[in-house]
């Protein structure tokens, strides 16, 4: 850990939890020293509930051996749930995406989670996210009867579900590929939108009675 | 803003400059490539074009030359029908561009004229070396008479010319690996899509 808030009067193992801090996405100096600060006022046990939190979410969850998704036992609560639609998996890039369309509800199948997407430049290839395992489940699986991929719209999340899309679709025949539809937000207005998103709005739009 | 704001867009930024933060106010795509964006090998080649620029770009010191060079490829790229032969000419360029051009013409341990035919291209010393001072320990690469000729080219011409010759297989693939020993003794760093370029091209 670089000690880049290294000040020398400060105690070092404040410095060191304020470093730690910075280890978190969105964090800065200024923050980290912030929750530093805040975490020294708290009190002895408020303190040892977040720190066991803190160490309870890489002891006690695991990824799921069917999705991939975090769980705290080897099949998550939405691959052993029997009600769900065995035919269709949703390739989502990270278990948040899971979570957002859980919320939904629109969605009733089970899902798999990439834990990344396809970023050359970053040394994130095919063989660094769970390709491998989302393979391995359809050639397994004879129910599966549609793959629905719902990578991110950027051009990482494009040549993901390009190549999900090049080698599933050598692997089972009458296999369905699904992209999730692309176009406009609600609420948006498309004074805004950019070309690519009207490209596959006009695209892709719909009969009027079809659009709720 | 973020369906404006992707890898491989031409975008006009403007960009009003804070103290600490700057701000985005507003984007405007001249050009997105889409058609590009429709294939995976050429989608991994745009990646590892820009992989190189990034390599050879300074933060806070634009590089006009280097944008115009990269603009120019990636128009290039989807009509152009050996993208391989491309691919070599863009790195050439690139390190023309930044004062990185290989010696092709004199050896770099004798100083003198090479003679036409095999030598021996040496990453360390940034060109090429008279096949004479071959010994068994070095890391020496063998270039052929074509693959030499080719590369000299490659550096010496506009698109325009290098679009209308040939270059056999044997000889591209020998510039391949000569560029990227080269590029990494550069850059002191490996290019990482360079992977995920041979898998899907
Ligand atoms: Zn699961």
């Amino acid at each position: 850990m670089t000690p880049l808030n290294n000040l020398q009067f400060m105690p070092p193992a404040l410095n060191k939890l304020i470093e730690s801090f910075r280890l978190l996405p969105g964090i800065g100096p200024k923050t980290a020293r912030k929750l530093a600060f805040s975490t020294l006022k708290m009190s002895t046990d408020q303190v040892k509930e977040i720190s066991e939190s803190l160490l309870d979410i890489k002891t006690q969850l695991i990824f799921c051996e069917s999705c991939q998704n975090i769980s705290e036992n080897k099949n998550c609560n939405i691959c052993m749930d029997e009600n769900r639609d065995n035919s269709i998996i949703c390739v989502v890039e990270e278990f948040m995406d899971v979570y957002v369309l859980e919320k939904s509800g629109a969605f009733k199948g089970k899902f798999h989670v990439l834990h990344g997407s396809i970023s050359p430049a970053n040394g994130i290839g095919p063989d660094e996210i769970r390709i491998k395992e989302l393979i391995n489940r359809v050639n397994n699986i004879p129910s599966i009867k549609e793959i629905v991929i719902a990578t991110n719209l950027n051009l990482e999340g494009e040549a993901t579900a390009m190549y999900i899309n090049q080698v599933l679709s050598t692997k089972k025949d009458k296999l369905k590929i699904t992209r999730l539809a692309r176009g406009l937000p609600s609420g948006s207005d498309i004074e805004y939108a950019d070309e690519t998103t009207i490209l596959h709005a006009l695209g892709s739009r719909v009969n009027i009675n079809e659009s709720i | 803003m973020g369906g404006h704001i992707d890898v491989m867009s031409k975008v006009n930024a403007y960009i009003s400059l804070g103290e600490n933060l700057s701000n985005l106010s507003q984007v405007e795509i001249i050009d997105n490539y889409s058609l590009l964006k429709k294939d995976l090998s050429v989608i991994s080649i745009g990646f590892y074009l820009l992989e190189l620029c990034e390599k050879f770009s300074v933060e806070n010191d634009p590089n006009n030359d280097i944008y115009e060079h990269l603009s120019l490829t990636l128009d290039l790229l989807l009509s152009s029908s050996n993208k391989n032969i491309l691919i070599r000419w863009f790195e050439i360029n690139l390190l023309i561009i930044s004062g990185f051009l290989p010696e092709l013409y004199t050896c770099l341990i004798s100083g003198e004229k090479l003679s036409e035919g095999d030598h021996l291209f040496s990453s360390i010393n940034g060109g090429l070396v008279d096949k004479k001072f071959a010994t068994s320990t070095d890391n020496y690469i063998l270039m052929d008479k074509n693959s030499i000729k080719s590369l000299r080219f490659l550096s010496n011409n506009s698109w325009s010319d290098v679009e209308k010759i040939k270059i056999p297989n044997n000889s591209l693939e020998k510039l391949r690996i000569v560029m990227r020993k080269y590029i990494q003794a550069i850059t002191n760093s490996q290019i990482n899509s360079e992977k995920f370029l041979s898998k899907v091209s």
